[in-house]
């Protein structure tokens, strides 16, 4: 049984002294390791238009782990595409899982700033897209009405929209052997071309087109297919990236996660571990 | 020869109906209709007397099957002899069999109007035997993504299922449905005031509405009355800003009255999301030119095909049971808010569970982060009980992210009946709520039932 359940009040007591009409939150009030330097700055891009497959819990796990790790964190929601991004500020730009059908939109917004998007990339700032998001990020997706949209080319990719969905439990292991659990829900197979990396090795699930790579990376560029959400399901991976993505803008680091602090999501990953063992036990 | 083809299949499965009937009564909803098709591929078009200008299809994500068996007994107030799938098999073979309940030995349709709820996704290739002029669109929400991936797949079946021949009856509080009406030779739109029931998510920096079907920037919900459903526009495009054809206003609960164009009517299930079923069959109904009167009487007496809401009693306790459809976020949330809205202290079971519909069975419990559990907490739950096989975890988690307090929080890893019934019994709340899928609540019920 799981004896520390507690320690979500800090996110509790954060996210009910901001409404909707904020368009920031922070964590100021509750962390104490501010260390005199500035806030670990999150962009939550278009919340409302990548809303699916409940991706806004990406975005609450992102402030629960920042809270246990006593980083100080900024999140700011950009809402409108037709308003530039903020990309000098930012230093991790998150986008949710949405639909295919907004990819394009997205990726031609993003796109409009190309020179600071570049920089951005540049100076190591983190980008991570879930799911049909990933689209935003590559080269191009081919519709199943022929058109082809194109993407960012951001990660080295081709997706090309499948004629039926796939959707399973996920499971693989990045490249520096951490685990990560989920479930995928697949509208496009994900083609990587040479050279381009995945972000991890599938033990169980379909990955990016049934082979064994699962997602894209490239510097802090990160594609995953990953639901769950991948946030609050994968704590102990998502801090490495929160963590180093707050030693870059100078933010010192110093706590790490206890087994006490993420002892629900443990027992949830054996659980979850168990049903796909089985899966594979009975393939 | 086809005419040939046509009666064989038509005496063969009117013989097979008949006998799954006799040996299982209600089962075999499908399967003679898909023999039926198998040995004549034609077999609707052969039907003598099928009018498309008298064929209505009802489809969507949810309410689909109150709007039609709502629409079929407001048919049958006005005399009118409908052929309806009430049991609610909308696949090809169920659309089939429902003809041939309504078919003469000649091969003659003997009904006035066919009434068939259709599954969205196999729509086209219903549409495509049997052309129905008019087609009732609920809404298009996020449901079974294992297998419909994301609304917009199903947005562009429907879609491809419409022509210029199509009178479209759609949710105009519903942006995905709404925008439809632009495929369609004509457009009849419903929709719902705001009222005491209709809710907003501005206390939430966390909340999100959705893109806009018309130019991808986010929509703008004036108020919710259902999950993602309520008055709305698009402050980039204007889309949504038009008046539905069929307004619902006035709306009370307490007394289960509502008003359209000025007329009054009775409503007996007085929640927001029967309330669109109703106003969609008003919709039909008048086009339709069935007289106010049948119209206001087939209301007032209305009996839902299996309820909603129903209980279980077991350990000394009365269960409500609110039915959610896993990976359906707005039936779950309309399942929250009913219990938000009872202050009274109370038990709320959570049984979430891993996906069995389709292979491979998965563990998907990422739908309820699209839900706000956070008026339900508020609303004195003394306790909650988080139990499954696989997901207790996750569901707990959910929970606490919301903000419920750990000490109140039991998670329970199992799906035993037994188990779950015993650990309810330990607490002293009488009131008590359950939200899980039907087959977990069926499992339970038995055991109940079984141990009383």
């Amino acid at each position: 049984m799981v004896n520390d359940m507690n320690n979500f009040e800090k996110f509790n007591r954060i996210r009910s002294d901001a409404d909707r009409n904020r368009l920031e939150i922070s964590n100021e009030t509750e962390v104490s390791g501010s260390n005199g330097f500035r806030f670990l700055h999150i962009l939550w891009l278009y919340p409302d238009v990548l809303n699916i497959h409940g991706g806004r819990g990406d975005i609450m796990g992102l402030m629960h782990i920042c809270n246990m790790l006593d980083i100080p964190v900024e999140i700011r929601r950009w809402d409108s595409m037709k308003e530039d991004i903020p990309y000098d500020w930012a230093d991790m730009i998150y986008l949710n899982s949405g639909e295919l059908k907004c990819a394009g939109d997205v990726a031609k917004a993003m796109g409009r700033q190309r020179a600071q998007l570049d920089a951005y990339v540049a100076r190591g700032g983190y980008i991570i897209a879930t799911a049909s998001s990933g689209a935003i990020l590559a080269k191009y997706t081919e519709k199943l009405d022929g058109s082809v949209v194109k993407g960012l080319g951001l990660l080295d990719m081709e997706w090309k929209e499948r004629a039926s969905v796939w959707g399973d439990d996920i499971w693989f292991k990045t490249e520096d052997g951490q685990e990560v659990i989920g479930n995928q829900i697949q509208v496009a197979d994900v083609l990587l071309h040479a050279g381009q990396k995945p972000l991890g090795t599938i033990i169980y699930g379909r990955g990016n087109h049934g082979s064994f790579d699962e997602g894209a990376r490239r510097g802090n560029v990160i594609f995953t297919s990953c639901l769950g959400p991948f946030v609050t399901k994968n704590p102990k991976y998502v801090a490495g990236l929160l963590a180093d993505a707050a030693e870059r803008s100078g933010i010192k680091v110093t706590k790490t996660l206890a087994d006490d602090d993420i002892e629900i999501e443990t027992e949830s990953a054996k659980y979850i571990k168990n049903f796909m063992l089985d899966k594979m036990k009975n393939k | 020869m086809s005419r040939i083809r046509f009666y064989a299949a038509l005496y063969i499965s009117k013989i097979l109906s008949f006998g799954i009937n006799l040996v299982a009564k209600g089962r075999g909803t499908n399967l003679p209709g898909s023999i039926a098709i198998k040995i004549d591929p034609a077999f609707i078009s052969h039907i003598k007397g099928l009018d498309p200008d008298n064929t209505i299809f009802v489809t969507g994500t949810n309410g689909k099957s109150t709007t039609t068996n709502l629409m079929a007994h407001v048919f049958e107030t006005a005399g009118i002899k409908a052929a309806v799938n009430l049991a609610g098999a909308n696949l090809i073979g169920g659309a089939v069999v429902t003809l041939l309940k309504n078919v003469s030995l000649g091969g003659r349709l003997k009904t006035d109007v066919v009434l068939l709820e259709t599954d969205e996704r196999f729509l086209p290739i219903i549409r495509e035997q049997l052309p129905a002029k008019h087609i009732c669109v609920t809404n298009i929400q996020k449901d079974q993504v294992q297998r419909n991936g994301e609304p917009d797949i199903i947005w562009r079946k429907i879609a491809s299922a419409l022509d210029d021949d199509v009178t479209l009856y759609v949710n105009g509080d519903e942006p995905n449905a709404l925008s439809l009406g632009r495929t369609a030779g004509k457009c009849v739109t419903y929709g719902v005031d705001k009222n005491s029931s209709s809710f907003d998510k501005e206390d939430d920096f966390f909340s999100v509405t959705m893109p806009c079907p018309v130019c991808h920037e986010p929509i703008v919900f004036d108020k919710y009355n259902i999950d993602n459903i309520g008055p709305f526009h698009c402050p980039s495009c204007g889309f949504g800003a038009a008046k539905n054809d069929y307004q619902a206003y006035d709306v009370d609960f307490e007394n289960k009255t509502f008003c359209v164009d000025g007329a009054a009517y009775d409503f007996k299930y007085s929640t927001p999301y029967f309330l669109y079923c109703y106003v969609g069959a008003l919709a039909l109904a008048r086009e339709f030119n069935i007289p106010e009167g049948k119209i206001s009487k087939a209301f007032e007496d209305f009996v839902n095909v299996g309820g909603r809401m129903e209980d279980i009693v077991a350990g000394g306790k009365t269960i409500k049971y609110l039915r959610m459809k896993q990976e359906n976020p707005e039936t779950v949330q309309s399942a929250i808010n009913v219990i938000a809205d009872d202050p009274e202290e109370k038990l709320f079971l959570l049984g979430l569970d891993e996906l069995v519909d389709f292979d491979p069975h998965y563990t998907n419990t990422f739908y309820t982060y699209d839900c706000d559990f956070r008026r339900l907490i508020a609303s004195n739950v003394g306790r909650c009980i988080c139990f499954s096989g696989t997901v207790a975890y996750d569901a707990a988690l959910r929970m606490l992210y919301d903000g419920f307090d750990p000490d109140k929080l039991t998670i329970l890893p199992t799906n035993d009946d037994k188990a779950i019934i015993d650990e309810l019994a330990k607490y002293d709340i009488n009131n008590v709520y359950l939200i899980t899928w039907l087959h977990k609540f069926e499992s339970l019920a038995e055991y109940a039932k079984a141990h009383m």
